[in-house]
């Protein structure tokens, strides 16, 4: 049992440098912002501590088994105990835990004030992916209109942001390590989370409560930028809707999704032959009763839950991998033709639920009234997607 | 149907001069007569023998640990790579909530309840339990709700909700094949079982103890085990209430967990970790118990701070109460529950500290041998304290909510359960099994099963840390190489690891099945081969069916060992000179067997009142009639097990009448 | 071997099927040779049954001497039974007469009885042993009499009792079941204290108890049930169309009040004593004026309004305007509201919305006002 000490300590100062891993996306020792950063102060020391602790009963345990091995000795002395010694070995402890306990109790405290925020953003979880939204506030630099979006969430950096959280079906988390621990999004609550990035980047993240099938395939990042780049987002998120030119494959494409997508999909500024706004009812066919707004969908990249991406790899990965100053602009340049990730877009829109496990099959499902929970088999044909493809490569 | 028979061969007379009664009710109830067989499987199916209960107990629950074991395995040889493919979504899971599922309630909770059925007696000098048909029932209960959980893989597929099954992810438009319903069905059945058995266990301990057999004189593992019964009895009633919310809101249009009609969700977690963290001191009491007489015995010295570990134990009982949001710390509860609930984790660390401690020092000072019984038992020292220290980094709740849900979680429970839970039954395997079974495993494949099974825990739980500080969250079906990072921590290469562990682990495994069947045809073991010093030694073994020829009387703790060696020395000066062997002692108890030993009979009924039990729960998932069936059954078996006779004709035991021992006693058990 | 009852029967038996044959082969109607025949069977099975129970005479038991046989020497104990089953026979007629309830009643009494009736003349012939007896009807009885006579006890024990907390004011009911857990504690207590307390104190005082609920439940049936008032929920509030009334209207405002609403708000939507309406979520609180509440869709938000203003007052949602459900045409349409009840000065109330369609579908949009205020309104958007 020297070894299995040995393989533990081994273990646990393999935790204790955790923190030196490079590039991994969702580390939690590798902090990006106060929030995450009050965690650090506590829970390094907390760590040290329990492998200190650790080290010593370990090597306790090995200099006994080695000290008072059977070497022939007499029947050692039938004593029962002392009791000052248990008393001392029970009141150290304690005293070590309370030491642990007082930072404890104030950093919880620190992490669940949401008075002092600067701008609120609401998040809602529902199988298999985030709808984030921007109410209208004064705050976040002043929103006039509501901005919906999903997946991926974009902050000011050095901005306190007080996320608020519920979900339209089951418990989800939300859990970007590098800003702050999860919270769970539960279905009839609203739940806060405090969120700010020192700088600009894109922080990873994943659904952290098991939430049915495609647990594994809900994901999200909150991209931090300067305000001024914030400002350009919002902007942009918020202009007029254009519709596609006549006669060119994007308007045949508009159709196309007028028919095919607009049931569940809202476009905001869509308009119907008459005039009328078209107004999305995912109420009626998904369990949920949501489906991500596609208005802006190409200044994402990611789709599907943030599962997968909507940039090839080399531009993802100049996106991804750019330095802070330059994460922004890249960001805002949105999915260009020729970045766009045609192949996995494309085979979303042939067979989703062949590309990430969703119940899309109504009929299995007596118990949801008959309605979806994702997006199901829509039997488009190639000529349709050409069109849709062309159609959604211009919500930007 | 007679149900009375009137004694027409022997008819009753009353001769002049006074009454005279023939009949009793034994002989009158005909049809209700009870099972006599001594061999065959009808000696097992309708035994209410608490060894045999015990034995049965032990060997359903190792064919289980075999299930949970290759669900386990399934699991890691998906997730070896990224993007796994072995596993469908769906299939994977279900396979983590059945591998839980089964480990926790089908394997670790029936194996310790295997060691207290079948230990707990005779640790305290007593016959049988005391309730021994109500022991039969906890056995078959628990058998047929582990078989009927696990039916759900051939009827549509296992419960996928995970093993905490959190509202509203169970209700049907989530989950909607039947396995939730199996599960939550699977549950109340074994549930009857563990509160049948606590209640069981606890009269026995309170009420059945030898002379001389104060509370503080009995042996460690029946007071851990006494506490544990009390959690269950405590905890049963609370997944109950819960289980049966989740089965109504399933089936019958209830809305305790339809946030739509103004529930909270929340009330799921509550009652069910108010439940489950209990449940973690009811997984690994046992086995602390079972470490503390193993540790003293191989060292050769008491227990260190008997009376510390005693209330240690219980104080755990206690405050494990107190400690259940700590699963919740990432729930939104507001920051004063989270507060108060870490305090309050931070405080249980402090009795389970005091047991790590009262080990060493045993250890201390001692004369230690190295035993496959006593490396588990240091093994446990070992990888329990993992566990406890990463405990305490997620009792700072702050640090949790960065840890739950993550595989930092899972290596922690990890290490708790297996290396707190199992490494103390495998532990308790070797030391009991000369006892149990009268031969000796082989020490040599065992220390070989040892260090396979430490090595492979630490390569498949160790790397998990890792793996979870990385931020890869549990329960994924797969994980992918955008998030997996580079360099020495990258999750692909942990990954990795953590499975080929697992195979390493099962090899660990398997040599303890190699051991039984290579000492199969073993010689029989001496009488007292670990030179021990606790009560159900000072009996032959296997015990016989009355356990004990003579009621021991107890005059300290330790019984055994100071009927063999008595302290010669002066003063401060201590020396232990052997004044009997034990083999000595086993045989002075024979020769002076008591006259008359009243043992209980066995029955048919809790066989046939535990088999209605899933029948029943069929019926719910599947058909009405079938309920009703299965209700008729049970009701029926109720009455056959009230009026059957007390006993079975010839069941006692009395010595020929010239008060001569007998070697040889024959019983219908 | 046939005993004279025995042959009477048998000899009726071929008696009737003679005159069953003879009436068949002469008369036309077909009833009276069913009846005959009916008879011929009934007297078949009664003498089968007598010959199998020997006409309940010992003396002709053949296998052994009668002074020799069980039931012989045991002379048979006193009955009730006897009674309870005649009792149970005249509340049959009686309820024929009067209440069919009656005779059900009646019906079980006299099954009870009896089965009772047979287990104790069972039991009686077990052996010459009456202890022995008594414990055989005891096993073969109980298992069955202790449950259903538990059940039966509780049954009325709970009935009464809710007839008792049903006849009691509101306020009463709270003093009542106070009263009476300190009763019970007390005399849980006393017996816990004191367990050489007599049996027959124990078991008086919990008779007394019993009769004292049943005939207060009894006397509380007849009196009958409090006036219970109606509570009314938010969405009959916007069926009855007075979201837009400032008056009063009979409903609990503390209806939908529940602490998993109130511990997950969405929006606190004040009225000030200015009469302006504004709102502040768990956030940054909308520096100056800002008139515009986002609520998400199709998800359940709480809102709670809290009345500071001097008057009673109610929060409405608009949420413009909709098809006429009552008249089922498309073209016809009413508002589309809900609205809290009327909340007292300093009170609060919660509305839990699930919103379906956008506000840009519709031209005007969605709002919250309070009725009778015509300053307190404020903009709400549902993307």
């Amino acid at each position: 049992m020297i070894r299995g000490g040995g393989v533990a300590a081994a273990v646990l100062l393999s935790l204790a440098v955790a923190g030196c891993a490079k590039d991994a996306p969702q580390d939690t020792f590798q902090p990006a912002g106060p929030n995450a950063q009050k965690i650090q102060n506590l829970q390094v020391p907390v760590f040290a501590i329990a492998g200190v602790v650790g080290l010593i009963v370990f090597a306790a345990v090995g200099f006994i088994v080695w000290r008072f091995r059977d070497r022939g000795q007499a029947i050692p002395e039938q004593t029962h105990g002392k009791p000052a010694l248990e008393i001392g070995l029970t009141i150290l402890p304690a005293l070590i835990l309370i030491g642990v306990a007082i930072p404890t109790v104030s950093t919880v405290m620190a992490l669940n004030k949401t008075s002092d925020t600067e701008c609120i953003i609401n998040v809602t979880g529902q199988q298999w992916w985030w709808e984030v939204d921007y109410p209208v506030q004064e705050g976040c630099g002043g929103i006039s209109d509501v901005i919906v979006t999903s997946g991926q969430m974009v902050i000011p950096v050095d901005t306190p942001v007080l996320v608020r959280g519920t979900s339209r079906d089951v418990i989800h988390s939300w859990w970007i390590p590098k800003l702050n621990g999860k919270r769970d999004m539960v279905p009839g609550r609203v739940q806060t989370n405090r969120i700010q990035a020192d700088e600009p980047g894109i922080y990873a993240g994943q659904c952290t409560e098991f939430c049915g099938l495609s647990h594994a395939n809900m994901r999200m990042e909150v991209i931090a930028m300067t305000p001024e780049d914030f400002e350009a987002w919002k902007a942009n998120q918020l202009e007029a809707y254009v519709a596609p030119e006549d006669g060119t494959v994007a308007a045949a494409g508009q159709a196309e999704f007028i028919s095919q997508c607009s049931r569940c999909h809202q476009v905001d500024g869509l308009e119907d032959a008459d005039g009328e706004p078209i107004v999305s009812r995912p109420d009626v066919y998904i369990y949920s009763g949501a489906a991500p707004n596609l208005t802006n969908l190409m200044t994402r990249n990611t789709f599907a839950g943030a599962t997968f991406d909507l940039l090839l790899p080399e531009c993802r990965s100049e996106v991804w991998n750019a330095p802070p100053d330059e994460v922004g602009p890249a960001y805002l340049e949105g999915v260009t033709p020729e970045c766009l990730n045609s192949v996995d877009l494309r085979d979303w829109l042939r067979n989703a639920p062949a590309m990430k496990p969703m119940y899309a099959d109504p009929e299995k499902l007596e118990d949801t009234d008959g309605m979806y929970r994702g997006m199901p088999y829509l039997a488009l044909s190639e000529d349709q997607i050409d069109l849709l493809v062309a159609y959604l490569l211009e919500r930007k | 149907m007679a149900i009375i028979e009137r004694p027409v061969d022997t008819p009753a007379l009353a001769p002049e001069g006074g009454p005279s009664v023939v009949a009793t009710p034994s002989t009158s109830f005909g049809y209700f007569r009870r099972p006599v067989e001594t061999t065959g499987w009808r000696a097992w199916a309708f035994t209410v023998d608490h060894k045999k209960i015990g034995i049965m107990y032990g060997v359903v629950a190792m064919a289980f640990f075999v299930v949970g074991g290759l669900e386990a395995g399934l699991i890691r040889a998906q997730l070896a790579q990224a993007d796994g493919t072995i596993l469908s979504a769906d299939k994977y899971n279900q396979m983590f909530t059945m591998h839980a599922t089964t480990m926790v309630f089908l394997f670790v909770m029936p194996m310790a309840a295997a060691f207290a059925n079948y230990m707990i007696p005779l640790q305290i000098g007593a016959r049988d339990v005391a309730f021994p048909r109500l022991n039969a029932l906890s056995l078959w209960t628990f058998v047929c709700g582990g078989i009927f959980i696990n039916t759900s893989w051939f009827l549509g597929g296992g419960a996928d909700g995970g093993w905490f099954m959190y509202a509203p992810n169970s209700d049907t438009p989530f989950s909607p094949s039947d396995g939730v319903n199996f599960w939550t069905l699977g549950l109340l059945i074994t549930g009857v079982a563990s509160l049948v058995g606590a209640v069981n266990l606890i009269v026995t301990v309170i009420n059945m103890r030898a002379p001389g057999m104060s509370l503080m004189r009995m042996p460690i593992f029946t007071w851990m085990a006494l506490v544990t019964q009390f959690l269950l009895l405590f905890a049963m009633p609370v997944i109950t209430v819960a289980l049966f919310l989740l089965l109504f809101q399933r089936n019958y249009g209830a809305t305790f967990f339809s946030v739509a009609d103004g529930a909270d969700p929340l009330l799921w977690q509550h009652l069910f970790w108010i439940f489950g963290h209990p449940e973690v001191y009811i997984i690994v009491l046992p086995a602390f118990g079972i470490v503390s007489e193993v540790l003293p015995v191989f060292s050769r010295k008491p227990l260190f701070g008997y009376p510390f570990v005693v209330f240690s134990g219980a104080a755990i009982g206690f405050v494990g109460w107190g400690v259940w949001a700590h699963h919740m710390f990432a729930s939104g509860l507001g920051p004063i529950s989270v507060s108060v609930f870490a305090v309050a984790t931070m405080a249980i660390a402090i009795p389970t500290g005091v047991k790590i401690v009262n080990w060493t020092l045993t250890m201390w000072g001692g004369k230690l041998k190295f035993t496959t019984a006593m490396l588990f038992a240091i093994g446990l020292i070992i990888e329990f304290t993992i566990g406890g220290l990463s405990g305490v980094t997620h009792s700072v709740a702050p640090s949790d909510t960065q840890q739950t849900d993550t595989y930092y979680i899972v290596a922690h429970f990890h290490y708790v359960i297996f290396g707190g839970g199992v490494l103390g039954l495998f532990a308790g395997l070797y030391y009991w099994w000369p006892k149990v079974f009268g031969k000796m495993l082989s020490e040599k494949i065992g220390k070989a099963n040892f260090w396979f099974m430490i090595i492979g825990m630490n390569m498949t739980f160790g790397p998990m840390h890792i793996l979870g500080l990385q931020g890869q969250p549990r329960r994924m079906y797969r994980w992918t190489d955008a998030r997996a990072g580079e360099g020495f921590f990258n999750l692909g290469f942990w990954n990795l690891v953590s499975s080929i562990g697992t195979l390493v682990l099962m090899f660990g495994v398997l040599l303890f099945f190699v051991n039984v069947w290579v000492t199969r045809k073993a010689p029989p073991a001496p009488v007292d081969p670990w030179d021990a010093r606790s009560l159900e030694w000072i009996t032959t073994s296997p015990p016989k069916a009355h356990n004990f020829d003579r009621t021991p009387t107890v005059h300290a703790l330790d019984e055994f060992f100071h009927r063999k060696y008595e302290d010669v020395g002066t003063g401060d000066h201590h020396e232990y000179k052997q004044v009997m062997t034990g083999e000595e002692v086993v045989n002075e108890e024979i020769a002076h067997a008591d006259a008359h030993i009243h043992l209980p009979s066995p029955s048919y009924w809790p066989l046939i009142l535990a088999l209605s039990m899933p029948i029943m729960a069929y019926g719910v998932i599947y058909h009405t009639l079938l309920i009703v069936v299965g209700g008729a059954m049970a009701v029926g078996s109720m009455f056959g097990w009230a009026l059957e006779p007390s006993t079975a004709p010839d069941s006692d035991f009395d010595p020929p009448a010239d008060g001569t021992p007998s070697k040889e006693v024959a019983l219908h058990v | 071997m046939f005993t004279t009852g025995t042959k009477f029967l048998l000899g009726s038996t071929v008696v009737a099927g003679l005159a069953a044959l003879a009436y068949g082969i002469t008369q036309d109607g077909i009833m009276g040779t069913i009846g005959l025949i009916s008879a011929t069977l009934a007297l078949a099975f009664l003498a089968a049954v007598n010959i199998f129970t020997r006409d309940a005479n010992v003396l002709v038991t053949p296998d052994l001497a009668p002074e020799r046989t069980a039931a012989a020497q045991v002379a048979p104990s006193y009955s009730l039974w006897p009674v309870v089953f005649a009792f149970g026979f005249v509340t049959i007629v009686v309820g024929l007469v009067s209440y069919q309830a009656i005779a059900i009643i009646g019906l079980i009494v006299v099954l009870a009885a009896g089965a009772e009736w047979m287990a104790q003349a069972w039991a009686e012939r077990a052996s010459a042993d009456s202890a022995h007896n008594s414990e055989v009807r005891s096993r073969i009885a109980n298992p069955f009499e202790f449950p259903i006579a538990g059940l039966i006890a509780i049954g009325i024990i709970v009935y009464s009792f809710s007839r008792v907390m049903l006849w009691l004011s509101k306020t009463n009911t709270v003093i009542a079941f106070g009263v009476l857990a300190a009763v019970f504690l007390t005399f849980a207590f006393l017996f816990a204290y004191r367990p050489s307390i007599k049996h027959r104190a124990v078991i008086s005082v919990i008779v007394i108890g019993a009769v004292g609920l049943v005939a207060g439940g009894a006397a509380a049936g007849i009196s009958g049930e409090r006036e219970i008032e109606e509570h009314e929920t938010t969405a009959g509030l916007a069926l009855e169309g007075v979201c837009e009334d400032p008056e009063e209207t009979h409903a609990d405002e503390k209806a939908s009040q529940t602490v998993a609403a109130t511990a997950s708000v969405a929006a606190r939507v004040t009225l000030g004593e200015d009469g302006s309406l504004s709102y502040a979520l768990n956030g940054p609180n909308p520096q100056g004026e800002n008139s515009t509440l986002t609520l998400p869709r199709t998800t359940p938000s709480n809102v709670l309004f809290i009345n500071e203003s001097d008057e009673h007052r109610r929060l409405s949602f608009d949420f413009g305007p909709m098809a006429d459900p009552e008249i089922g045409s498309e073209d016809v349409f009413i508002p589309n509201q809900v609205c809290t009840t009327l909340v007292e000065t300093g009170g609060k109330q919660l509305v839990t919305l699930n919103i379906q369609e956008p506000s840009f579908a519709f031209p005007d949009g969605y709002r919250i006002f309070v009725p009778g205020v015509d300053t307190a309104e404020l903009t709400l958007v549902v993307p």
